[in-house]
């Protein structure tokens, strides 16, 4: 296969050139042999489908293990890919499949049980109920606010909590969304809608402390320190 | 607009998805609405946090990616599944680094065995057969001659074409012998191309290797002598200040 113009060959110019390359002339140049274009996808979400999938599994070594699989399935089936979506898209349909097949042989074998699960249904929450629990006194020390937050996550139902993470950590569109997990554009938009009910309810406890806006704009600011 | 309608708008609304005409009854009731306003508050602040609190993988991510994604190319290329060849790239010569020195070296050794050694190895001779002469040219002379050990210091020093020997017969138990090999013709016969026969059984011992390789030798002394007699010639000439090598080009130069 021969380069075209439309996915120039950024090798001869030094490893900058890839940076400055759309995930979608990567992955191009990917199905050309170009292992350092790969390379640079890895870079780029590595981090992204970790996240996501620690938030579907709760499991550091599992979510790392699944978000290789993810790249070593891209990698391998790379020449499937075609530009019709995205392909942060397409990565994260691989991803999704992933988790819901790891998913599904857990529930075949279950290693604890949960004695307090969420509501089946959102019909059963109130709009806006007392909240028990909630103490503005709460401290977040001794506790990372990530594992509060992946706690809050995590007691969202799975079929939920894939397109709420979706939406709100990946960005993607509702139509994105529908491309990944094979639903209905209604059914994504009432199901984030959903997850955000809940995910509300589950961190209410955390949002009436004080100091968590001091901590929020803290890590926000780290977020975009590492970014720039 | 009721509070559980504006609370269903408020995440469309989030998303960017929410139509002109719904947004500004939205703001509307939102505006008048504490609870509403605090809502919205509190889920823009858990997609904050959610964003915020991104994890990263362990640093050895990328080494395990690696050692897991070459052993799945490694299983998918022997199972055939790799749909896509990754091209080599680069040099032109990297064929041959993925081929391995030592596979060029096995076949070189194998290509001088198949030339030098097998034809005339230390194996079983034919118990009778003809010796046939082809011009490496391609002219066949396939008559067969005969050779004896005596004609063995007969090479000339002249130039001399070299030719193929295919040497057939069949072996004592009957199985069919055939090889080729390298030779001038006046080892053979020094007057030329005398078709005589030739015995395989006559090699008894490798005589004529043997021959070869001590004429050989002979040769490789006289080219010494020859050199040293050129040496000394030419000292000679840079005394007598005499340049029998002046060529043309070195004159036409200032």
């Amino acid at each position: 296969m021969f380069m075209t113009d439309k996915h120039p060959d950024p090798g001869r110019q030094g490893s900058l050139a890839y940076a400055e390359l759309r995930d979608e002339d990567l992955i191009a140049l990917v199905q050309q042999g170009q292992k350092r274009a790969y390379d640079e996808l890895v870079r780029r979400f590595k981090g992204r489908l970790y996240s996501f999938i620690l938030r579907m599994v709760a499991d550091p070594v599992e979510a790392e293990e699944l978000a290789q699989d993810t790249l070593i399935r891209a990698y391998i089936h790379a020449d499937k890919y075609r530009e019709i979506a995205r392909f942060s898209t397409w990565l994260f349909t691989i991803a999704t499949n992933l988790v819901r097949n790891r998913v599904r042989k857990r529930k075949r074998t279950p290693r604890m049980l949960n004695l307090d699960p969420a509501p089946l249904s959102d019909d059963a929450i109130p709009l806006d109920p007392p909240d028990p629990s909630a103490d503005p006194t709460i401290q977040l020390e001794g506790r990372e606010l990530g594992d509060l937050i992946a706690e809050a996550t995590s007691m969202i139902p799975e079929k939920y909590r894939i397109p709420f993470l979706l939406r709100e950590v990946e960005q993607l569109t509702y139509e994105e969304i529908q491309q990944v997990t094979g639903l209905k554009l209604g059914t994504v938009r009432s199901r984030i809608n959903r997850a955000r009910n809940r995910f509300r309810q589950n961190i209410k406890p955390l949002l009436k402390n004080e100091t968590l806006l001091v901590d929020l704009e803290r890590l926000e600011a780290q977020m975009n320190h590492e970014e720039n | 607009m009721f509070c559980f309608m504006a609370r269903k708008l408020i995440s469309q609304e989030m998303d960017g998805v929410l139509p002109a005409r719904k947004t500004r009854a939205l703001e509307e009731h939102v505006d008048r609405c504490a609870a509403c306003r605090a809502f919205r508050t509190e889920l823009e602040t858990g997609r904050r946090l959610l964003r915020a609190t991104a994890t990263e993988p362990s640093e050895a991510f990328e080494w395990t990616l690696q050692l897991k994604l070459n052993r799945a190319m490694q299983s998918a290329a022997a199972s055939g599944a790799v749909p896509w060849v990754e091209s080599q790239g680069g040099s032109a010569f990297a064929w041959l680094r993925s081929f391995g020195l030592s596979s060029v070296a096995g076949l070189a050794l194998a290509a001088v065995l198949a030339v030098w050694v097998l034809p005339l190895g230390t194996g079983p001779l034919p118990a009778s057969g003809d010796l046939h002469l082809a011009e490496t040219a391609g002219e066949t002379a396939a008559s067969p001659v005969t050779l004896s050990a005596g004609d063995a210091d007969r090479l000339s020093l002249s130039p001399q074409p070299r030719y193929r020997l295919l040497l057939s017969g069949s072996s004592g138990s009957g199985r069919t012998v055939s090889g080729w090999s390298l030779a001038q013709p006046n080892l053979l016969d020094r007057s030329g191309w005398v078709p005589t026969t030739w015995r395989g059984a006559q090699l008894e011992g490798n005589e004529a290797f043997a021959a070869v390789r001590e004429e050989n030798g002979r040769l490789r002394f006289m080219l010494r002598q020859l050199r040293a007699e050129n040496d000394a010639l030419k000292s000679l000439l840079e005394g007598t200040e005499i340049n029998y090598l002046e060529t043309e080009a070195d004159e036409e130069s200032p």
